[in-house]
């Protein structure tokens, strides 16, 4: 019997935390939000997992809150993918077209397809996702060649390939809780996702999402992510330099920065300090204000450039005029949309989640998850173009039993 | 049409990195989820295979006893047969006539074949089975036919034997009925019986007539009626005439056409006005010639003396000199 009605958890395994979201879909077509599982990330560092078991523990207790919340068991996973180790790179390719009267068929279109997509990866890399771009039929831009006519038709795809290792981990914790992972996302995607409207990608935009250990990014146009990546540097460093810098620990630098870290060094008065506690306790001292903000406007200035070094000649800003949309837990640092305007020279600005988004999940750390369960239901970037071949039986049976 | 053969193969998918996991590898609560798991797969495949037993069981049975798939309740055994009846058909009569097997149960019971069973014996007019499960009984009410005639028929070679015929002409064999009830019964005479397959004699399609004129005679005048002896139908059929043959009047002819009430306050009349005379003996009344009565005396019998009429009528004497 097929059910209608489908658990999906969507899981970000993230530096800091790690969340469960259990969405139920019914009928293929509609998402509720059922269960929320949080807890605070452990045996995990910029994204990859370096010790199993407690990186196992809090995952499977995140996902215990998460079905005891929904009230039934979880049936399929949509695991987000972070860390240094992915990389991308465009390939493309051309063919021409076969027809005697230039009339684009599926078997130019597969053709096209399989041959961007075949590009061998070095030992140990496994594909996360092909994203295809749109199609060129003698030079101009396409969305769907099928019938339409030409003499040659080129289509890339963007690569995004990992480490098979230690995907193979992630998915591992995910395995011991007796589950399957259904679909591996980019977090940077399904962040983009939930952050950006379709007009923004269509029209060109750059998402990056700040996370503890990392910062994943996604440069979109003409509606597909042109570029995607991943900087290990994300909002830890802010408080690795103040730490570096004030002399504190890490403790203590994660409080002054979550209290008056800024990306953008507004404090001209050099007398302003601010107390560590200011419970007057025991070790409790001053700190200048103006050291803080600079430390972190100094790190959130690299984060970015390192971010534009890595796009390269790909973001050109009057391609993106959506400008710059920042999410992820760092992301809500005072200052940050200026700073990335400054260095994008693009209008910067904080992610928005979409209205629907229960209250208690409108916060720039639910982006990824929410993102997740939205990707995974309607993303076809990774997909070929359907063919339109006849349907077998089998399938035909699954579309009767499935169909409303 | 197919892909060109120098399209390279697709790169290793994250789909492709193995997702079993080892069971040493598993949290608590993976482990807990897993047998949870299993069980359900256990239970989904003992309910499939179960299903398929059961369904192969159908089959294999459908090809051999197919009869036997009709047995919806044949767990539930038949414990008592409740009878009732308005006339005098017993216990005795009624299981020797279903002949029930030891075993039998509720839902197994064929109720229109039983049903048949007892029609069969002609004394049951009406058959009605329920079955009651409350104490998994099964109640027979029978509605019986009355018999207005008796005969000696021969069936099949068997020597003659005693026939009752009830008002719509049914020939039976009667059962409990006592004997002096069967000798007040009149013979009948002058009737064709035609076998049949069913119920052994077809029924007599004239006795309508004749049993209204024998049900009228017991009712009006009982004395009379009691020493009828034989009813012949014989000139029924061509002259329309009913021929009783009494212990009194060798031959009463009664018309079949006219009012029996009518015919038989003439006879009684006559009857008493003949004893009034002597009481000749009287060999032949005939009331079929409407308002003529010839009455034939026979020959050569002294006359007694003259006296009242010893029977009893509905009739009174101003009522019966009407006629």
């Amino acid at each position: 019997m097929i059910s209608k009605t489908r658990l999906i958890g969507a899981v970000e395994i993230g530096t800091s935390k790690v969340t469960v979201l259990v969405g139920e879909l019914m009928r293929g077509r509609t998402l509720n939000i059922v269960g929320l599982g949080s807890c605070q990330s452990q045996g995990v560092i910029k994204g990859g997992v370096v010790d199993y078991k407690e990186a196992s523990a809090c995952t499977h207790a995140a996902f215990r809150a998460a079905e005891e919340g929904a009230g039934a068991p979880v049936d399929a996973v949509y695991l987000a993918q972070t860390g240094a180790h992915l990389e991308g790179f465009y390939h493309e390719a051309s063919v021409n077209v076969n027809a005697a009267d230039n009339c684009v068929c599926a078997l130019d279109i597969e053709t096209a397809c399989r041959l961007a997509m075949a590009k061998e990866l070095p030992a140990g890399r496994a594909v996360v996702h092909h994203i295809r771009r749109p199609f060129r039929l003698d030079g101009r831009l396409v969305s769907d060649p099928e019938h339409l006519v030409g003499q040659r038709l080129e289509v890339g795809y963007w690569t995004v390939h990992g480490s098979e290792a230690k995907i193979g981990d992630h998915i591992h914790v995910i395995t011991g809780f007796n589950l399957r992972v259904d679909e591996l996302i980019l977090s940077s995607l399904a962040s983009g996702t939930m952050v950006t409207t379709p007009e923004e990608r269509q029209s060109g935009v750059l998402v990056l999402d700040i996370g503890c250990g990392t910062t994943d990014y996604a440069l979109y146009h003409d509606g597909v992510a042109y570029q995607t990546g991943v900087v290990p540097v994300g909002g830890d460093h802010f408080t690795n330099d103040l730490s570096l810098g004030l002399r504190l620990t890490r403790l203590q630098a994660e409080k002054l920065k979550v209290r008056y870290g800024s990306a953008v060094a507004r404090s001209r008065d050099k007398q302003d300090k601010v107390w560590l506690n200011g419970d007057y306790s025991v070790g409790d001292r001053q700190f200048l204000r103006q050291s803080i903000e600079q430390i972190t406007a100094a790190r959130a200035r690299e984060v970015f450039e390192v971010v534009r070094a890595r796009l390269g000649a790909a973001f050109v800003p009057e391609q993106t005029p959506a400008g710059v949309v920042l999410t992820g837990g760092a992301a809500k640092m005072p200052g940050m949309d200026e700073a990335a305007g400054k260095v994008f020279g693009v209008p910067g600005r904080l992610g928005e989640l979409a209205s629907w988004v229960a209250d208690e999940l409108r916060d720039h750390g639910f982006s990824t998850p929410l993102g997740l369960l939205y990707f995974g239901l309607n993303s076809q970037t990774d997909r070929v173009p359907a063919t339109r071949r006849p349907d077998s039986i089998f399938s035909s049976l699954k579309r009767i039993l499935v169909a409303p | 049409m197919s892909l060109p053969a120098s399209i390279p193969p697709p790169s290793r998918s994250w789909k492709d990195i193995r997702q079993a996991v080892n069971p040493r590898a598993m949290s608590k609560e993976g482990h807990r989820r897993r047998t949870v798991a299993g069980l359900k797969f256990a239970a989904v495949c003992a309910f499939v295979l179960g299903g398929a037993v059961a369904a192969i069981g159908f089959y294999l049975t459908w090809q051999s006893n197919p009869a036997s798939l009709k047995d919806a309740g044949g767990s539930l055994p038949l414990k008592q047969v409740v009878f009732s009846t308005d006339g005098v058909l017993d216990r005795a009569w009624l299981d020797r006539t279903l002949a029930l097997p030891k075993r039998a149960s509720l839902m197994s019971l064929d109720l229109a074949a039983l049903e048949q069973r007892l029609l069969g014996s002609g004394q049951a007019q009406s058959v009605v089975f329920r079955r009651r499960f409350a104490d998994n009984s099964l109640v027979a009410v029978v509605q019986e036919r009355a018999p207005v005639a008796r005969l000696m028929a021969q069936v099949d070679g068997e020597a003659p034997r005693l026939r009752l015929v009830a008002r719509d002409g049914v020939v039976y064999e009667g059962v409990g009925y006592e004997l002096a009830m069967l000798d007040r019964l009149p013979w009948l005479d002058g009737v064709r019986l035609r076998r049949s397959s069913k119920t052994g004699i077809e029924p007599i399609i004239e006795m309508e007539k004749t049993a209204q004129l024998l049900q009228t005679a017991q009712r009006l005048v009982p004395e009379l009626f009691a020493g009828w002896q034989v009813v012949s139908l014989a000139r029924l059929a061509s002259d329309e005439e009913i021929m009783v043959h009494s212990t009194v009047i060798p031959e009463i002819v009664f018309d079949a056409r006219a009012e029996f009430p009518r015919q038989l306050a003439r006879l009684d009349y006559i009857v008493d006005f003949l004893h009034s005379k002597g009481a000749p003996p009287v060999q032949r009344i005939d009331l079929a010639l409407g308002g003529q009565v010839p009455v034939e005396l026979q020959e050569n019998v002294p006359l007694k003396p003259a006296g009242v009429a010893p029977r009893k009528t509905v009739f009174q004497p101003k009522q019966r000199r009407d006629f």
